[in-house]
């Protein structure tokens, strides 16, 4: 009978403490667990982190390089797969930059992959793609590009390319310095787009935002969780037990 | 150690939004029109469209021109449209102001990558835009593909409403 006694008293405690323990991080789980499930509502994936701290906790730097070409009134940079117009983030997800060139009605930026051709005001035209490009530049016949192709130039507004002689002078465009205040503009803008506030519930919520102490918290509280449940299960039946008995 | 963990979790995310080419535009111009396509012509998002671009779209165009294939039975229109984050490569074929064919060339999300299937896009074929800029024929859904759903239909009815004004 004492034994018994021990054993219920020894439950009731491992409830309340294993309660109290547990709670701090099982509100936490809880909150960020609620607002991940309602990511889109809150726009958690397409809102980013601006915090310096939060941003320096996750070691995020802006690259140093940057690759710029200027135009006569603009500057093209990429950073990272970045491309700014001045320090107007024009497209994401951009490969190697290799010149720009420009018309009275373009401005054409050079990519591995692609042309990308925008107003004289920064709008965006259109994307074409071409693979392998290796060179853009200018010469008596417009905009010219040197891919595996060879030499090309275009006369219906960059919708179809026709082969040149390769005796043409042409000028080809080669990487200038940015100014530092638009560098320095643009290595903020690019670290302060990249880490979603999604990623960071979610670290919170798996406990990784605190590194390995803080996955195994997480673990630690799960397991607590079984316990407090099963805990709790055990006093509820005793309890119900007991009032069926005394009816 | 800790800055490591976070820097690798934050790789891992950002890696699964891998960008798959399913077939490139040549090779789907040259599929279409049996080995010699015609020349590209250009089509401009001039201001007196831009607004009703805007209501297909649900947001403002991210591009003032695209490109289309036409010949005397169909016209070809390849056409970029943002899932959630990334766009969506999509060309359609149109006859007789109908959707002849709808196909995937490029998908860039993590997620809702089911858009791509036969059994999704063949929904599009023969439809036509009604007079309120809807698709006369519903498209079901795929439940976890909501966006890549909306931004096919999207495109699909901008390649229709293109279509129209070069009749």
């Amino acid at each position: 009978m004492r034994k018994k006694n021990i054993f219920w008293r020894f439950l009731y405690k491992l409830h309340r403490y294993t309660g109290l323990v547990s709670a701090v991080v099982l509100i936490v789980i809880a909150i960020t667990g609620i607002a991940l499930n309602h990511t889109e509502d809150f726009e958690l994936d397409s809102n980013m982190v601006q915090s310096p701290a939060l941003l320096n906790w996750y070691g995020i730097k802006a690259p140093e390089q940057i690759i710029s070409f200027s135009t006569k009134y603009h500057w093209i940079c990429l950073i990272d797969q970045q491309l700014y117009f001045d320090n107007f983030l024009l497209l994401n997800n951009q490969k190697e930059l290799i010149g720009v060139s420009e018309t009275d009605d373009f401005i054409v930026i050079a990519s591995q992959e692609a042309l990308i051709l925008i107003s004289p005001q920064g709008e965006f035209i259109e994307s074409i793609p071409l693979s392998n490009l290796e060179k853009i530049g200018s010469g008596k016949q417009g905009i010219i590009i040197q891919s595996e192709q060879g030499l090309r130039y275009s006369d219906d507004d960059l919708m179809t390319w026709n082969s040149i002689d390769s005796n043409e002078t042409i000028n080809w465009s080669i990487p200038s310095q940015l100014p530092n205040s638009i560098a320095e503009d643009i290595k903020n803008q690019f670290r302060t787009s990249v880490l979603p506030l999604e990623r960071v519930f979610l670290d919170i919520h798996s406990g990784r935002f605190f590194g390995l102490f803080g996955v195994i918290i997480v673990d630690i509280s799960g397991v607590l969780l079984i316990i407090l449940a099963l805990s709790g299960c055990a006093v509820w039946v005793k309890h119900k037990l007991r009032t069926m008995k005394r009816k | 150690m800790l800055k490591n963990i976070l820097l690798i979790t934050l790789l891992t995310f950002f890696s699964s939004l891998h960008a798959e080419e399913y077939q490139s535009r040549d090779e789907f111009l040259q599929q279409v029109f049996q080995g010699t396509p015609p020349k590209p012509k250009s089509f401009w998002i001039k201001k007196d469209i831009r607004e009703k671009v805007t209501n297909i779209l649900k947001h403002k165009p991210g591009f003032l021109r695209t490109r289309y294939w036409q010949t005397a039975e169909q016209s070809v229109w390849i056409i970029n449209e943002i899932g959630k984050i990334k766009p969506i490569t999509v060309a359609i074929v149109i006859k007789d102001n109908k959707i002849d064919l709808l196909k995937v060339l490029a998908f860039r999300e993590s997620r809702g990558w089911e858009v791509k299937h036969d059994f999704f896009t063949d929904q599009f074929k023969n439809n036509s835009l009604n007079s309120e800029l809807n698709l006369d024929q519903a498209i079901d859904g795929i439940s976890g593909a909501t966006l890549s759903v909306r931004a096919l239909t999207k495109v699909a009815k901008l390649a229709l409403f293109f279509n129209g004004l070069m009749v």
